[in-house]
């Protein structure tokens, strides 16, 4: 799917293509509290978890799911560098387990001044657990290069 | 985290609290750590020269020159309450890269209190981040965090 450039491009209402994270590891989840610096006993300690009332299992950091909709949209453009800005709302836990998707919408498309001949993206984003809930919603505007790197095609 | 449960009046909050300089930091993103982080969160871009994007979340956490306890304790935060992460907001002006040394400086720019359905009290004290390498910026990162006051009623 990556490397095939897109020749037309995006225009509103595309769906951006999906990034699904299957089984998300709890120690996938313990390595980034060590790299957050985050002391919060809920990413892995399981009795700490059942005394806070949030199940059985560790808590996906809040930025932890967001930056799977960072790895769609570099995906999706070819380069974290791309990135113009994102701002996204946590309204549910991602608990280890989980499968999640990344998915979002283009809303806007716009040359993109700094970078003749390539466009500014702007898009509604979304990280969705499998039973429907929406636990980081947002926007996004990037780069999406048409004359230069590879993108993967909508 | 402070031990008393009383609910801080929002003025002294806001008084305490709005325009604070927090102390910042100056640091590094290390090689090792951003493959860990890449791996982790299962990236399928892995370049070499630039640090993966969560790089600004990272930093703004580690950047804030506190803990995070100590926020607690600057937002009279007692052992009852709950931090929770509401909302973040990314300006990237040039991408962040690997090995590099960033000038983090931090501001608490608003303070703010609303009442949800349970009765419960939030408050929202929101930070901005500012990450700069050589003088020259590279993005903002602004973050509300949320302490959600008591037991709910």
């Amino acid at each position: 799917m990556t490397g095939q450039r897109a020749a037309q491009p995006p225009v509103v209402g595309d769906h951006l293509p999906e990034l699904r994270i299957d089984a998300i590891d709890p120690r996938d989840i313990m390595l980034m509290a060590l790299v957050l610096r985050d002391p919060n006993p809920i990413h892995y300690d399981v009795d700490a978890v059942r005394a806070a009332g949030l199940g059985e299992v560790e808590v996906n950091q809040g930025g932890a799911t967001m930056a799977y909709l960072l790895n769609m949209l570099s995906r999706w453009t070819g380069s974290q560098a791309n990135l113009r800005s994102i701002r996204c709302r946590f309204s549910a836990n991602v608990l280890a387990g989980d499968n999640v998707t990344a998915g979002g919408t283009v809303t806007a498309v716009t040359p993109d001044d700094r970078s003749p001949g390539d466009v500014i993206v702007e898009c509604d984003v979304w990280v969705e657990r499998d039973d429907g809930v929406r636990a980081v919603t947002g926007s996004a505007r990037v780069r999406y290069p048409l004359a230069g790197t590879a993108a993967v095609q909508v | 985290m402070a031990p008393e449960t009383s609910l801080v009046p929002l003025e002294l909050l806001r008084q305490t609290l709005a325009g604070k300089r927090l102390p910042g930091a100056e640091l590094e993103i290390p090689g090792y750590e951003n493959t860990i982080a890449t791996r982790a969160l299962r990236s399928e871009v892995s370049e070499q020269e630039f640090a993966h994007s969560i790089w600004f979340i990272v930093c703004s956490l580690r950047g804030m020159g506190i803990s995070v306890n100590e926020l607690c304790d600057l937002a009279h935060a007692g052992p009852h309450d709950t931090l929770l992460y509401g909302e973040v907001g990314i300006e990237q002006e040039l991408p962040l890269r690997v090995g590099a040394w960033y000038r983090v400086d931090a501001v608490i720019t608003d303070v703010g209190r609303s009442t949800l359905r349970d009765g419960s009290t939030l408050d929202k004290v929101t930070v901005r981040v500012e990450l700069l390498c050589d003088g020259v910026r590279h993005g903002t990162v602004t973050s509300t965090y949320l302490f959600k006051r008591g037991e709910p009623r």
